[in-house]
């Protein structure tokens, strides 16, 4: 029963295409778009509120 | 809030461990193992790398394997290269060459350009041949390497472009370029061993505009009419008065003690700079940054474009003059770390662009931008939650 559960994840996770080079490429702009849109060029408040957080998470 | 992204994450459970020489035993020994992680799943793979290089053929199979393709015309996995604790020539190639590239911070990495084993005694003629076929060779692999980290290279000039004006009232000089800014604020986060390379990377670049300069001047051909070989008589000459220009007060100098070495140098050289003035990926660099690069009117008149096209010619057209400069510094330092041996720390493999991100350090990375999810305000919060529930409703009334 387990292995057919296994087994039907398996094929679930292979039917996941990889995405393409520009699917990625479009995420990424999003994300720097939603920092930016936050922002704006001030990176260095960003890169203060990714340190706290990621002390939060350690 | 921080979201852990598969695409920016080790994992040890679906990975490769490449480690000593890069040759074709391990070419065999990983095979199965490459296609079988990409038969089970399309998920990204880690490859761990503690080599002292080898074959750079090898090394590009182990490469083509992991883009394979399926039967279904799937993507290739997303490529994770992490060095554990050496990566040196084509494994430094190898490291680089991951969709996202870590260091270990005590790990060490080094480049420099392509080795030939010589077994029959050398002649004038088989030196000559052979410092032809390396120097085009490097040539290749100094622009193979650009395309793999301009991405990450220039990434780091966008987000220390906020210090550029603290560096100019610091070292007094409001005049300073945004190019020499930048080259100043990476310089001073070096180790000695990488302040050489980027001293190369420094006087290659002074070279080409120099040399570039003169050149211009004295070409009055019509370039698009001539033919290649006729503007390479005119750089030649060129370069030869280039030459004369320069060492008028040095006595000892002439062509025949060394300044004929010089003169093909710099033909090269200028040939490697103009060929990528041009460059398609120079236009690239241009969308994907320009907001950053302007001041902040300019971008919104830009933004307000409504035409797509129109609005990302608009931005290459204004961002291209400001970008130009630091993209020939970029293909300068890809070439100088072809020559001579260059040692490397995690910190300056990271400063460099040659990888993502140093474990443990506190170095900003592509990984923040895509697993940071900011705490929107309380109005800004109420308003998602809202739209939220009309969706979740809308979907219901679908089903």
């Amino acid at each position: 029963m387990k292995k057919a559960a296994d087994n039907k994840q398996q094929a679930e996770t292979k039917r996941q295409p990889t995405p393409s080079r520009s699917t990625r490429e479009k995420e990424f702009d999003e994300a720097v778009e939603r920092v930016y849109r936050r922002y704006g060029t001030d990176l260095s408040a960003f890169h203060r509120d990714v340190q706290k957080e990621m002390v939060k998470r350690g | 809030m921080i979201v852990a992204h598969p695409f920016y994450r080790l994992n040890p459970s679906r990975a490769l461990y490449i480690n000593g020489p890069i040759n074709r035993d391990l070419v065999t020994r990983l095979t199965p193992q490459i296609l079988k992680l990409q038969s089970t799943n399309r998920n990204p793979i880690t490859v761990y790398i503690d080599s002292p290089g080898g074959h750079v053929g090898s090394m590009e199979t182990i490469l083509r394997l992991l883009k394979l393709s399926d039967q279904d015309s799937s993507g290739p996995c997303h490529v994770i290269t992490a060095v554990t604790t050496r990566a040196a020539s084509a494994a430094a190639d190898l490291l680089s060459s991951g969709d996202y590239a870590i260091a270990f911070p005590t790990s060490s990495i080094l480049y420099h350009g392509l080795r030939q084993q010589e077994t029959n005694p050398l002649t004038v003629e088989t030196t000559s041949m052979l410092t032809n076929v390396l120097r085009f060779s490097n040539d290749i692999y100094a622009m193979s390497l650009a395309r793999k980290i301009e991405d990450r290279f220039s990434f780091r000039y966008v987000m220390n472009r906020d210090e550029f004006g603290a560096f100019r009232t610091h070292n007094s000089d409001p005049e300073m370029s945004d190019l020499d800014c930048f080259v100043g604020i990476v310089e001073d986060k070096l180790s000695d061993g990488a302040k050489k390379v980027w001293k190369k990377a420094k006087e290659r670049h002074e070279r080409y505009a120099s040399l570039f300069s003169t050149v211009l001047k004295k070409i009055k051909r019509d370039i698009p009419s001539a033919s290649e070989a006729q503007i390479e008589s005119d750089c030649i000459k060129a370069i030869v008065e280039f030459g004369l220009q320069r060492n008028k007060k040095n006595q000892s100098w002439s062509f025949k003690r060394g300044g004929i070495g010089q003169l093909v140098d710099d033909f090269f050289l200028l040939n490697e700079y103009m060929s990528n003035l041009g460059s398609e990926r120079l236009k690239k660099w241009c969308t994907s940054f320009g907001r950053w690069i302007l001041p902040q009117e300019e971008a919104d008149k830009i933004a307000e474009i409504v035409d797509e096209q129109k609005r990302s010619e608009q931005l290459v057209r204004s961002v291209r003059p400001l970008l130009q400069p630091l993209w020939s510094f970029f293909v300068a330092l890809c070439h100088a770390l072809q020559e001579g041996e260059n040692e490397l720390t995690a910190t300056d493999a990271y400063w460099l662009g040659l990888v993502d991100e140093v474990v443990g350090e506190n170095l900003l990375s592509a990984r923040s931008f895509e697993e940071f999810k900011p705490d929107l305000p309380p109005e800004a919060k109420h308003e998602e939650e809202q739209t939220n529930v009309s969706e979740e409703k809308t979907t219901a009334a679908g089903a």
